[in-house]
Protein backbone atom coordinates (compact mmCIF):
# COMPACT_ATOMS: atom_id res chain seq x y z
CA UNK A 1 0.00 0.00 0.00
CA UNK A 2 3.01 2.36 -0.58
CA UNK A 3 4.41 2.74 2.73
CA UNK A 4 7.81 4.76 1.95
CA UNK A 5 8.35 7.29 -0.53
CA UNK A 6 12.15 8.88 -0.75
CA UNK A 7 12.35 12.79 -2.29
CA UNK A 8 16.14 13.52 -3.72
CA UNK A 9 17.63 15.58 -1.15
CA UNK A 10 18.42 18.65 -3.74
CA UNK A 11 14.67 19.22 -3.94
CA UNK A 12 13.90 19.75 -0.20
CA UNK A 13 15.02 23.61 1.14
CA UNK A 14 17.26 23.40 3.90
CA UNK A 15 15.51 25.30 5.98
CA UNK A 16 12.41 22.66 5.93
CA UNK A 17 15.38 19.55 6.66
CA UNK A 18 16.24 21.20 9.81
CA UNK A 19 13.10 22.42 10.89
CA UNK A 20 11.99 19.01 10.50
CA UNK A 21 15.05 17.09 10.87
CA UNK A 22 14.64 15.13 7.69
CA UNK A 23 18.84 15.05 8.15
CA UNK A 24 18.12 11.63 10.02
CA UNK A 25 16.02 10.25 7.35
CA UNK A 26 18.99 10.58 4.54
CA UNK A 27 19.43 7.46 2.34
CA UNK A 28 21.91 6.61 -0.77
CA UNK A 29 21.65 3.63 -2.60
CA UNK A 30 24.89 3.87 -4.03
CA UNK A 31 28.07 5.86 -3.62
CA UNK A 32 27.49 7.59 -6.74
CA UNK A 33 23.64 8.25 -6.52
CA UNK A 34 22.11 11.13 -5.08
CA UNK A 35 21.25 11.42 -1.53
CA UNK A 36 17.43 10.86 -0.54
CA UNK A 37 15.09 11.65 2.33
CA UNK A 38 13.09 8.69 3.32
CA UNK A 39 9.81 9.13 4.63
CA UNK A 40 8.24 6.18 5.71
CA UNK A 41 4.82 5.08 7.10
CA UNK A 42 5.99 3.14 9.89
CA UNK A 43 8.17 6.61 11.18
CA UNK A 44 7.80 7.97 14.50
CA UNK A 45 5.90 10.93 13.17
CA UNK A 46 5.31 9.71 10.06
CA UNK A 47 5.69 13.03 7.52
CA UNK A 48 4.95 14.00 3.12
CA UNK A 49 6.51 16.00 1.50
CA UNK A 50 3.38 18.05 -0.30
CA UNK A 51 3.48 21.17 -2.77
CA UNK A 52 0.41 22.85 -1.02
CA UNK A 53 -0.48 26.72 -2.05
CA UNK A 54 2.58 27.02 -4.58
CA UNK A 55 4.78 25.74 -2.18
CA UNK A 56 6.93 23.00 -0.86
CA UNK A 57 5.25 21.59 3.00
CA UNK A 58 6.70 18.79 5.03
CA UNK A 59 3.33 17.81 6.67
CA UNK A 60 2.20 14.80 8.86
CA UNK A 61 1.25 11.75 7.01
CA UNK A 62 -2.21 10.54 7.84
CA UNK A 63 -3.80 11.03 11.38
CA UNK A 64 -3.06 8.54 14.55
CA UNK A 65 -4.63 10.84 16.74
CA UNK A 66 -8.01 9.91 18.29
CA UNK A 67 -8.14 13.35 20.08
CA UNK A 68 -8.14 14.80 15.90
CA UNK A 69 -11.17 15.02 14.17
CA UNK A 70 -9.64 13.92 11.31
CA UNK A 71 -10.23 10.46 9.86
CA UNK A 72 -7.71 7.44 11.80
CA UNK A 73 -6.44 6.84 8.48
CA UNK A 74 -3.17 7.30 6.26
CA UNK A 75 -4.75 6.60 2.97
CA UNK A 76 -7.94 6.81 1.01
CA UNK A 77 -9.46 5.28 -1.35
CA UNK A 78 -10.38 7.43 -4.30
CA UNK A 79 -14.11 5.69 -4.74
CA UNK A 80 -14.41 6.58 -1.05
CA UNK A 81 -13.69 10.34 -1.95
CA UNK A 82 -16.01 10.10 -5.20
CA UNK A 83 -18.95 8.67 -2.92
CA UNK A 84 -18.84 12.00 -0.85
CA UNK A 85 -18.34 10.02 2.39
CA UNK A 86 -15.16 12.32 3.16
CA UNK A 87 -17.25 15.43 2.25
CA UNK A 88 -17.63 16.19 5.74
CA UNK A 89 -13.81 17.16 6.31
CA UNK A 90 -13.69 19.58 3.25
CA UNK A 91 -10.47 17.58 1.58
CA UNK A 92 -7.96 19.25 -0.78
CA UNK A 93 -6.15 18.33 -3.59
CA UNK A 94 -2.41 18.53 -3.26
CA UNK A 95 0.93 16.73 -4.92
CA UNK A 96 2.66 14.40 -3.01
CA UNK A 97 6.07 15.40 -4.06
CA UNK A 98 8.21 11.63 -4.65
CA UNK A 99 11.06 10.03 -6.93
CA UNK A 100 10.62 6.88 -5.48
CA UNK A 101 7.79 4.41 -3.77
CA UNK A 102 7.68 1.73 -1.61
CA UNK A 103 5.22 -1.49 -1.90
CA UNK A 104 6.21 -4.52 -0.66
CA UNK A 105 9.54 -4.62 -0.86
CA UNK A 106 10.14 -3.48 -4.07
CA UNK A 107 10.84 0.06 -5.06
CA UNK A 108 9.54 1.82 -7.90
CA UNK A 109 10.15 5.28 -10.52
CA UNK A 110 7.56 8.10 -9.71
CA UNK A 111 8.19 10.29 -12.40
CA UNK A 112 5.73 13.68 -11.53
CA UNK A 113 4.50 13.04 -8.14
CA UNK A 114 1.46 11.25 -6.17
CA UNK A 115 -2.12 12.42 -5.20
CA UNK A 116 -3.20 13.45 -2.17
CA UNK A 117 -5.76 15.01 -0.12
CA UNK A 118 -5.91 17.28 2.52
CA UNK A 119 -7.66 17.79 5.79
CA UNK A 120 -7.59 20.20 8.36
CA UNK A 121 -8.95 19.01 11.80
CA UNK A 122 -10.68 21.01 14.69
CA UNK A 123 -7.97 22.72 15.34
CA UNK A 124 -6.93 23.87 12.12
CA UNK A 125 -4.01 21.09 11.83
CA UNK A 126 -3.37 19.52 8.52
CA UNK A 127 -3.37 15.49 7.52
CA UNK A 128 -2.57 14.48 4.29
CA UNK A 129 -3.65 10.98 2.89
CA UNK A 130 -2.52 9.36 -0.08
CA UNK A 131 -5.05 8.35 -2.70
CA UNK A 132 -5.03 5.07 -3.29
CA UNK A 133 -7.12 3.01 -6.29
CA UNK A 134 -7.17 -0.41 -7.90
CA UNK A 135 -3.60 -1.74 -9.46
CA UNK A 136 -3.00 -2.31 -12.72
CA UNK A 137 -2.34 -5.42 -14.12
CA UNK A 138 1.67 -4.17 -14.26
CA UNK A 139 1.54 -2.61 -11.20
CA UNK A 140 0.00 -6.06 -9.55
CA UNK A 141 2.64 -8.27 -10.74
CA UNK A 142 5.32 -5.94 -9.93
CA UNK A 143 4.28 -5.21 -5.96
CA UNK A 144 1.97 -8.23 -6.02
CA UNK A 145 -0.18 -5.70 -4.53
CA UNK A 146 -3.75 -5.08 -5.40
CA UNK A 147 -3.96 -1.12 -4.53
CA UNK A 148 -1.55 1.36 -6.25
CA UNK A 149 -1.26 4.85 -5.53
CA UNK A 150 -2.53 7.35 -7.84
CA UNK A 151 0.23 8.94 -10.09
CA UNK A 152 0.25 12.22 -11.07
CA UNK A 153 0.57 12.50 -15.22
CA UNK A 154 1.53 8.26 -15.68
CA UNK A 155 0.17 4.79 -14.77
CA UNK A 156 2.29 2.15 -14.51
CA UNK B 1 32.78 1.23 -51.70
CA UNK B 2 34.95 -0.33 -49.32
CA UNK B 3 36.93 1.27 -46.18
CA UNK B 4 40.10 0.85 -44.37
CA UNK B 5 37.59 1.23 -40.72
CA UNK B 6 35.02 0.08 -39.25
CA UNK B 7 33.99 1.47 -35.58
CA UNK B 8 31.57 -0.60 -33.14
CA UNK B 9 29.70 1.62 -30.79
CA UNK B 10 27.47 0.24 -28.30
CA UNK B 11 25.14 1.73 -25.58
CA UNK B 12 26.22 0.55 -21.91
CA UNK B 13 23.04 -0.74 -20.53
CA UNK B 14 21.12 0.78 -22.92
CA UNK B 15 17.20 0.47 -21.43
CA UNK B 16 18.55 1.75 -17.92
CA UNK B 17 20.81 4.41 -19.71
CA UNK B 18 17.34 5.91 -21.45
CA UNK B 19 15.39 5.78 -18.64
CA UNK B 20 18.48 8.08 -16.95
CA UNK B 21 18.01 10.31 -19.64
CA UNK B 22 14.76 11.48 -18.05
CA UNK B 23 14.79 10.62 -14.72
CA UNK B 24 18.18 12.25 -13.05
CA UNK B 25 17.44 10.29 -10.00
CA UNK B 26 17.99 7.13 -10.88
CA UNK B 27 22.00 8.00 -12.64
CA UNK B 28 23.83 5.59 -9.40
CA UNK B 29 21.13 3.67 -8.27
CA UNK B 30 20.65 -0.15 -8.86
CA UNK B 31 18.15 -0.03 -11.53
CA UNK B 32 16.26 -3.36 -12.76
CA UNK B 33 13.96 -2.11 -16.36
CA UNK B 34 11.06 -4.74 -16.27
CA UNK B 35 9.16 -6.48 -19.43
CA UNK B 36 5.68 -6.77 -20.37
CA UNK B 37 4.34 -7.94 -17.37
CA UNK B 38 6.28 -6.34 -14.33
CA UNK B 39 7.71 -9.70 -13.71
CA UNK B 40 10.26 -9.95 -15.39
CA UNK B 41 13.54 -7.74 -15.17
CA UNK B 42 15.01 -7.81 -19.31
CA UNK B 43 18.03 -5.02 -18.97
CA UNK B 44 19.70 -4.05 -15.44
CA UNK B 45 22.28 -1.29 -14.43
CA UNK B 46 26.09 -2.12 -13.95
CA UNK B 47 25.00 -1.49 -10.10
CA UNK B 48 22.27 -3.83 -9.95
CA UNK B 49 24.30 -6.47 -12.05
CA UNK B 50 27.09 -6.14 -8.86
CA UNK B 51 24.46 -7.68 -6.70
CA UNK B 52 24.00 -10.64 -9.17
CA UNK B 53 21.08 -9.87 -10.76
CA UNK B 54 20.70 -10.84 -14.29
CA UNK B 55 18.68 -10.48 -17.16
CA UNK B 56 15.55 -12.68 -16.98
CA UNK B 57 15.53 -12.80 -13.34
CA UNK B 58 12.04 -12.50 -11.73
CA UNK B 59 11.63 -9.34 -9.76
CA UNK B 60 11.02 -11.56 -6.13
CA UNK B 61 14.42 -12.35 -6.66
CA UNK B 62 15.97 -9.75 -7.65
CA UNK B 63 14.60 -7.71 -4.53
CA UNK B 64 15.98 -10.18 -2.51
CA UNK B 65 19.28 -9.83 -4.09
CA UNK B 66 19.16 -5.85 -4.02
CA UNK B 67 16.65 -4.70 -1.89
CA UNK B 68 16.78 -1.32 -2.10
CA UNK B 69 17.02 -1.27 -6.00
CA UNK B 70 14.72 0.70 -8.23
CA UNK B 71 12.47 -0.98 -10.77
CA UNK B 72 11.10 0.60 -13.70
CA UNK B 73 8.31 -0.37 -16.35
CA UNK B 74 9.64 -0.79 -19.71
CA UNK B 75 8.53 2.18 -22.09
CA UNK B 76 9.75 0.90 -25.71
CA UNK B 77 8.88 3.95 -27.19
CA UNK B 78 10.99 5.48 -25.79
CA UNK B 79 13.97 3.98 -26.19
CA UNK B 80 13.17 4.36 -29.94
CA UNK B 81 13.38 8.25 -29.91
CA UNK B 82 16.64 7.54 -27.95
CA UNK B 83 18.17 5.24 -30.50
CA UNK B 84 17.06 7.02 -33.34
CA UNK B 85 19.09 10.09 -31.88
CA UNK B 86 22.24 7.96 -31.44
CA UNK B 87 21.67 7.18 -35.20
CA UNK B 88 21.27 10.73 -36.29
CA UNK B 89 24.27 12.04 -34.36
CA UNK B 90 26.56 9.00 -35.67
CA UNK B 91 25.06 9.93 -39.23
CA UNK B 92 26.72 13.50 -39.12
CA UNK B 93 30.17 12.00 -38.10
CA UNK B 94 30.23 8.63 -40.17
CA UNK B 95 29.62 8.77 -44.22
CA UNK B 96 27.97 4.98 -43.76
CA UNK B 97 26.23 3.72 -40.70
CA UNK B 98 24.42 0.81 -39.86
CA UNK B 99 21.47 0.74 -37.88
CA UNK B 100 22.74 -3.03 -36.63
CA UNK B 101 20.36 -2.88 -33.84
CA UNK B 102 18.42 -0.53 -31.18
CA UNK B 103 21.44 -0.15 -28.90
CA UNK B 104 24.36 -1.12 -31.51
CA UNK B 105 25.61 0.54 -34.25
CA UNK B 106 28.71 -0.29 -36.93
CA UNK B 107 29.83 2.70 -38.87
CA UNK B 108 32.76 3.87 -41.06
CA UNK B 109 35.28 5.16 -38.91
CA UNK B 110 37.73 6.58 -41.69
CA UNK B 111 36.38 9.74 -41.49
CA UNK B 112 36.58 10.34 -37.45
CA UNK B 113 39.79 11.81 -37.36
CA UNK B 114 39.14 14.62 -39.94
CA UNK B 115 35.73 15.23 -38.36
CA UNK B 116 37.47 15.98 -34.54
CA UNK B 117 40.77 17.21 -36.19
CA UNK B 118 42.41 14.50 -33.55
CA UNK B 119 44.51 11.24 -33.78
CA UNK B 120 42.28 8.34 -33.52
CA UNK B 121 42.33 7.16 -30.29
CA UNK B 122 40.93 11.14 -29.05
CA UNK B 123 39.23 11.43 -31.80
CA UNK B 124 37.31 7.93 -30.88
CA UNK B 125 36.98 9.71 -27.64
CA UNK B 126 35.87 12.95 -28.32
CA UNK B 127 32.82 11.07 -30.12
CA UNK B 128 32.13 8.82 -27.08
CA UNK B 129 31.79 12.22 -24.90
CA UNK B 130 29.41 13.71 -27.45
CA UNK B 131 27.31 11.17 -27.37
CA UNK B 132 27.16 11.13 -23.82
CA UNK B 133 26.80 15.27 -24.13
CA UNK B 134 24.02 15.17 -26.71
CA UNK B 135 22.01 11.99 -26.97
CA UNK B 136 22.88 11.37 -22.71
CA UNK B 137 23.72 7.93 -22.95
CA UNK B 138 26.95 6.02 -22.35
CA UNK B 139 28.70 4.34 -24.95
CA UNK B 140 31.60 2.15 -25.52
CA UNK B 141 33.62 2.03 -28.83
CA UNK B 142 35.38 -0.56 -30.98
CA UNK B 143 37.50 0.56 -34.01
CA UNK B 144 39.07 -2.26 -36.40
CA UNK B 145 39.70 -3.05 -39.72
CA UNK B 146 36.52 -5.33 -39.41
CA UNK B 147 33.69 -5.55 -37.80
CA UNK B 148 33.85 -8.84 -35.89
CA UNK B 149 37.02 -7.12 -34.57
CA UNK B 150 35.62 -3.68 -34.05
CA UNK B 151 32.23 -5.48 -32.26
CA UNK B 152 34.80 -7.70 -30.16
CA UNK B 153 37.00 -4.39 -29.20
CA UNK B 154 33.49 -2.11 -27.71
CA UNK B 155 32.76 -5.15 -25.75
CA UNK B 156 35.89 -5.97 -24.14
CA UNK B 157 35.87 -2.17 -23.72
CA UNK B 158 32.68 -2.14 -21.80
CA UNK B 159 31.07 0.05 -19.53
CA UNK B 160 31.89 3.29 -21.22
CA UNK B 161 35.03 2.40 -22.91
CA UNK B 162 36.87 2.72 -25.96
CA UNK B 163 39.48 -0.08 -27.75
CA UNK B 164 41.24 0.50 -30.97
CA UNK B 165 42.18 -2.82 -32.60
CA UNK B 166 45.24 -2.47 -34.69
CA UNK B 167 47.92 -4.64 -36.56
CA UNK B 168 50.40 -3.41 -33.15
CA UNK B 169 48.03 -4.73 -30.41
CA UNK B 170 45.69 -7.20 -32.57
CA UNK B 171 47.95 -10.23 -31.09
CA UNK B 172 47.81 -9.17 -27.62
CA UNK B 173 43.95 -8.28 -27.68
CA UNK B 174 43.12 -11.58 -29.27
CA UNK B 175 44.62 -13.99 -26.58
CA UNK B 176 43.08 -12.18 -24.12
CA UNK B 177 39.48 -13.04 -25.19
CA UNK B 178 37.75 -16.06 -25.12
CA UNK B 179 36.73 -17.97 -28.33
CA UNK B 180 33.14 -17.69 -27.22
CA UNK B 181 33.33 -13.78 -26.85
CA UNK B 182 33.25 -13.95 -31.05
CA UNK B 183 30.05 -13.06 -32.35
CA UNK B 184 28.58 -15.42 -34.07
CA UNK B 185 30.17 -18.15 -31.50
CA UNK B 186 27.54 -20.09 -30.01
CA UNK B 187 27.90 -23.01 -27.41
CA UNK B 188 27.69 -25.61 -29.75
CA UNK B 189 30.30 -24.06 -31.86
CA UNK B 190 32.44 -22.95 -29.14
CA UNK B 191 32.76 -26.56 -27.65
CA UNK B 192 33.77 -27.51 -31.38
CA UNK B 193 36.46 -25.39 -31.20
CA UNK B 194 37.53 -26.12 -27.55
CA UNK B 195 37.52 -29.83 -28.79
CA UNK B 196 40.12 -28.88 -31.47
CA UNK B 197 42.31 -26.96 -28.83
CA UNK B 198 40.86 -23.42 -29.57
CA UNK B 199 40.37 -21.59 -27.06
CA UNK B 200 41.36 -17.93 -27.24
CA UNK B 201 40.54 -15.79 -30.21
CA UNK B 202 44.03 -15.88 -31.01
CA UNK B 203 43.75 -19.18 -31.67
CA UNK B 204 41.24 -19.06 -34.02
CA UNK B 205 43.39 -16.66 -35.74
CA UNK B 206 45.79 -18.91 -36.04
CA UNK B 207 43.87 -21.81 -37.11
CA UNK B 208 43.75 -23.66 -40.52
CA UNK B 209 41.39 -21.73 -42.63
CA UNK B 210 39.72 -25.52 -44.25
CA UNK B 211 39.69 -26.58 -40.78
CA UNK B 212 37.61 -23.40 -39.71
CA UNK B 213 35.50 -23.80 -42.41
CA UNK B 214 34.96 -27.53 -41.85
CA UNK B 215 33.81 -26.99 -38.54
CA UNK B 216 31.45 -23.56 -38.57
CA UNK B 217 30.69 -23.82 -42.43
CA UNK B 218 31.24 -20.33 -44.61
CA UNK B 219 29.74 -17.88 -41.69
CA UNK B 220 32.89 -19.53 -39.77
CA UNK B 221 35.46 -18.61 -42.42
CA UNK B 222 34.10 -15.28 -42.70
CA UNK B 223 34.86 -14.34 -39.39
CA UNK B 224 38.26 -16.04 -39.50
CA UNK B 225 39.07 -13.73 -42.52
CA UNK B 226 37.51 -10.67 -39.99
CA UNK B 227 39.67 -11.61 -37.39
CA UNK B 228 42.91 -10.92 -39.92
CA UNK B 229 41.72 -7.82 -40.09
CA UNK B 230 40.10 -8.64 -43.99
CA UNK B 231 36.59 -7.03 -44.08
CA UNK B 232 34.19 -9.17 -45.27
CA UNK B 233 30.98 -7.85 -44.18
CA UNK B 234 30.20 -5.03 -45.62
CA UNK B 235 28.56 -1.83 -43.72
CA UNK B 236 25.02 -2.01 -44.96
CA UNK B 237 22.95 1.20 -44.53
CA UNK B 238 19.59 -0.08 -45.25
CA UNK B 239 17.93 -3.02 -44.17
CA UNK B 240 17.00 -5.58 -46.49
CA UNK B 241 13.20 -6.39 -46.79
CA UNK B 242 11.72 -8.65 -44.62
CA UNK B 243 11.58 -12.39 -45.28
CA UNK B 244 8.93 -12.59 -42.99
CA UNK B 245 6.93 -10.73 -40.15
CA UNK B 246 5.21 -12.11 -37.07
CA UNK B 247 3.14 -11.36 -34.47
CA UNK B 248 2.17 -13.20 -31.45
CA UNK B 249 3.77 -14.16 -28.16
CA UNK B 250 2.31 -15.40 -24.73
CA UNK B 251 -1.27 -15.43 -24.33
CA UNK B 252 -1.44 -14.28 -20.79
CA UNK B 253 -1.09 -18.01 -19.03
CA UNK B 254 -1.93 -21.55 -20.59
CA UNK B 255 -5.65 -21.52 -21.66
CA UNK B 256 -8.13 -24.19 -23.41
CA UNK B 257 -11.11 -22.52 -23.48
CA UNK B 258 -11.75 -21.80 -27.39
CA UNK B 259 -13.08 -18.88 -27.60
CA UNK B 260 -10.26 -17.39 -25.59
CA UNK B 261 -7.61 -19.01 -27.87
CA UNK B 262 -9.76 -17.21 -30.78
CA UNK B 263 -9.64 -13.97 -29.21
CA UNK B 264 -5.68 -14.14 -28.97
CA UNK B 265 -5.53 -15.64 -32.82
CA UNK B 266 -7.69 -12.10 -33.71
CA UNK B 267 -5.69 -9.51 -31.41
CA UNK B 268 -2.82 -11.35 -33.32
CA UNK B 269 -3.84 -10.70 -36.61
CA UNK B 270 -5.12 -7.11 -36.17
CA UNK B 271 -1.74 -6.62 -34.38
CA UNK B 272 0.45 -8.39 -37.62
CA UNK B 273 -1.80 -6.17 -40.14
CA UNK B 274 -0.59 -2.90 -38.21
CA UNK B 275 2.64 -4.31 -38.80
CA UNK B 276 2.46 -5.30 -42.39
CA UNK B 277 0.86 -1.37 -43.02
CA UNK B 278 3.48 0.08 -41.11
CA UNK B 279 6.10 -2.15 -43.70
CA UNK B 280 4.44 -1.19 -46.53
CA UNK B 281 4.06 -5.52 -47.57
CA UNK B 282 1.70 -8.01 -48.24
CA UNK B 283 1.81 -11.27 -47.60
CA UNK B 284 1.33 -14.31 -49.88
CA UNK B 285 1.60 -17.00 -47.11
CA UNK B 286 -0.14 -17.03 -43.37
CA UNK B 287 1.40 -19.54 -40.91
CA UNK B 288 -0.20 -20.09 -37.33
CA UNK B 289 1.96 -21.67 -34.64
CA UNK B 290 0.78 -22.67 -31.42
CA UNK B 291 2.89 -23.31 -28.51
CA UNK B 292 2.39 -25.62 -25.20
CA UNK B 293 4.52 -24.30 -22.78
CA UNK B 294 7.18 -22.86 -25.39
CA UNK B 295 7.19 -26.20 -26.97
CA UNK B 296 6.44 -26.05 -30.63
CA UNK B 297 3.02 -27.71 -30.49
CA UNK B 298 1.61 -27.19 -33.98
CA UNK B 299 2.61 -25.48 -37.27
CA UNK B 300 -0.30 -24.77 -40.10
CA UNK B 301 0.43 -22.89 -43.42
CA UNK B 302 -2.22 -21.50 -45.99
CA UNK B 303 -1.15 -19.62 -48.72
CA UNK B 304 -3.52 -17.00 -49.51
CA UNK B 305 -5.10 -16.38 -53.14
CA UNK B 306 -3.27 -12.67 -53.88
CA UNK B 307 -1.14 -10.66 -51.99
CA UNK B 308 -2.90 -9.11 -49.00
CA UNK B 309 -2.86 -7.41 -45.49
CA UNK B 310 -6.95 -7.32 -45.50
CA UNK B 311 -8.34 -8.43 -41.77
CA UNK B 312 -11.42 -10.48 -43.75
CA UNK B 313 -8.68 -12.53 -46.32
CA UNK B 314 -6.03 -13.12 -43.04
CA UNK B 315 -9.16 -13.99 -40.35
CA UNK B 316 -10.47 -16.65 -43.11
CA UNK B 317 -6.77 -18.18 -43.53
CA UNK B 318 -5.82 -18.71 -39.66
CA UNK B 319 -9.56 -19.95 -38.53
CA UNK B 320 -9.66 -23.30 -40.20
CA UNK B 321 -6.04 -24.05 -39.04
CA UNK B 322 -7.13 -23.31 -35.53
CA UNK B 323 -10.05 -25.11 -35.64
CA UNK B 324 -7.38 -28.23 -37.48
CA UNK B 325 -4.98 -27.71 -34.30
CA UNK B 326 -4.50 -30.50 -31.62
CA UNK B 327 -6.80 -29.67 -28.62
CA UNK B 328 -5.63 -31.84 -26.36
CA UNK B 329 -2.80 -29.71 -24.78
CA UNK B 330 -2.94 -26.01 -22.99
CA UNK B 331 -2.06 -23.10 -24.81
CA UNK B 332 0.50 -21.01 -23.90
CA UNK B 333 2.23 -19.25 -26.99
CA UNK B 334 0.52 -18.17 -30.42
CA UNK B 335 2.12 -16.71 -33.12
CA UNK B 336 0.40 -15.61 -36.76
CA UNK B 337 3.65 -15.10 -39.16
CA UNK B 338 3.36 -13.48 -42.76
CA UNK B 339 5.53 -15.04 -44.78
CA UNK B 340 6.55 -14.26 -48.64
CA UNK B 341 6.53 -10.45 -48.65
CA UNK B 342 5.93 -8.34 -51.10
CA UNK B 343 6.38 -4.46 -51.52
CA UNK B 344 2.94 -2.87 -51.81
CA UNK B 345 3.40 -0.70 -54.57
CA UNK B 346 4.92 -3.84 -56.98
CA UNK B 347 1.83 -6.03 -57.12
CA UNK B 348 -0.51 -6.81 -60.25
CA UNK B 349 -4.14 -5.70 -59.10
CA UNK B 350 -6.62 -8.69 -59.72
CA UNK B 351 -9.70 -8.53 -61.73
CA UNK B 352 -10.82 -11.33 -59.92
CA UNK B 353 -10.24 -11.21 -56.72
CA UNK B 354 -11.16 -8.44 -53.94
CA UNK B 355 -8.67 -5.75 -52.86
CA UNK B 356 -5.64 -6.51 -50.88
CA UNK B 357 -7.26 -4.35 -48.22
CA UNK B 358 -10.72 -3.86 -47.97
CA UNK B 359 -12.30 0.02 -47.15
CA UNK B 360 -13.17 -1.23 -43.88
CA UNK B 361 -9.42 -1.96 -43.29
CA UNK B 362 -8.37 1.51 -44.04
CA UNK B 363 -11.06 3.32 -42.30
CA UNK B 364 -9.86 0.57 -39.07
CA UNK B 365 -5.98 2.10 -40.11
CA UNK B 366 -7.29 5.71 -39.52
CA UNK B 367 -9.20 5.47 -36.84
CA UNK B 368 -7.02 3.69 -34.64
CA UNK B 369 -3.75 6.40 -36.08
CA UNK B 370 -5.71 9.22 -34.71
CA UNK B 371 -7.32 7.39 -31.72
CA UNK B 372 -5.00 5.03 -30.62
CA UNK B 373 -4.00 1.54 -30.63
CA UNK B 374 -6.96 -0.99 -31.04
CA UNK B 375 -9.74 2.03 -30.57
CA UNK B 376 -11.60 -0.26 -33.07
CA UNK B 377 -11.03 -4.29 -32.89
CA UNK B 378 -12.89 -6.79 -34.03
CA UNK B 379 -15.86 -7.88 -31.23
CA UNK B 380 -13.99 -11.18 -31.30
CA UNK B 381 -11.49 -10.05 -29.07
CA UNK B 382 -14.15 -9.06 -26.29
CA UNK B 383 -12.99 -12.24 -24.15
CA UNK B 384 -9.91 -10.23 -23.68
CA UNK B 385 -11.37 -7.62 -21.64
CA UNK B 386 -8.23 -7.40 -18.70
CA UNK B 387 -6.10 -6.41 -21.42
CA UNK B 388 -7.73 -3.65 -23.23
CA UNK B 389 -9.23 -2.60 -20.47
CA UNK B 390 -6.09 -2.24 -18.80
CA UNK B 391 -3.59 -0.04 -20.62
CA UNK B 392 -0.83 -1.17 -18.48
CA UNK B 393 -1.40 -4.73 -20.11
CA UNK B 394 -0.56 -4.72 -23.97
CA UNK B 395 2.13 -7.01 -24.46
CA UNK B 396 4.03 -4.13 -26.45
CA UNK B 397 6.85 -5.62 -28.24
CA UNK B 398 10.10 -3.68 -29.05
CA UNK B 399 10.09 -3.47 -32.96
CA UNK B 400 11.64 -0.94 -34.17
CA UNK B 401 11.84 -0.55 -38.32
CA UNK B 402 15.32 0.05 -40.05
CA UNK B 403 17.65 -1.82 -37.74
CA UNK B 404 19.33 -5.05 -38.46
CA UNK B 405 18.77 -7.96 -35.93
CA UNK B 406 16.63 -7.41 -33.11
Amino acid sequence: MCTAITLAWREIPRKLIRRFQLEERVIQRSETADKEILFLQRHRQPLLPVFYQGELHILPWGNRQRNSSAPLAWWCDVATLQSGAWAQYHPEPVEILANFGLERGVWFLIREGLQGVLIHDQREQPSVYLLLQPASHYYQVMTGYHREPVFLGEQI
Amino acid sequence: MGTTLIGHIDSDCFYVSCERVRSYTLRGVPCGVLGNQGACVIAKSYELKSYGVKTGHPIWEAKKLCPHAVFVKRDFRWYEVISRRLLDLLKMVSPRVEYYSIDEMFFDAGELQRYFQLPLQEATRALQTLVQDEVGVPVSIGIAPSRALAKLGSDAAKPFGVRIVDRENCEVFLRSQPVGELCGIGRRSERKLQDRNIHTCWDFHQADRLLIRDLLTIKGEALWWELRGDSVTPIQTSRPPHKAIARGGSCGGKTSDPERIRAWAVRNIERLIEALDHHRVYARHISLQIDANKTALWLGRTPLAVPSASFRTIYDAVMPMLAAAPQEHLVSHMHIIAENLVWRDRIQKSLFFEDAQSPLDQIKRNINQKLGRFAIRSAETLPLHEIYHDTTHNYDICDISGKMCF
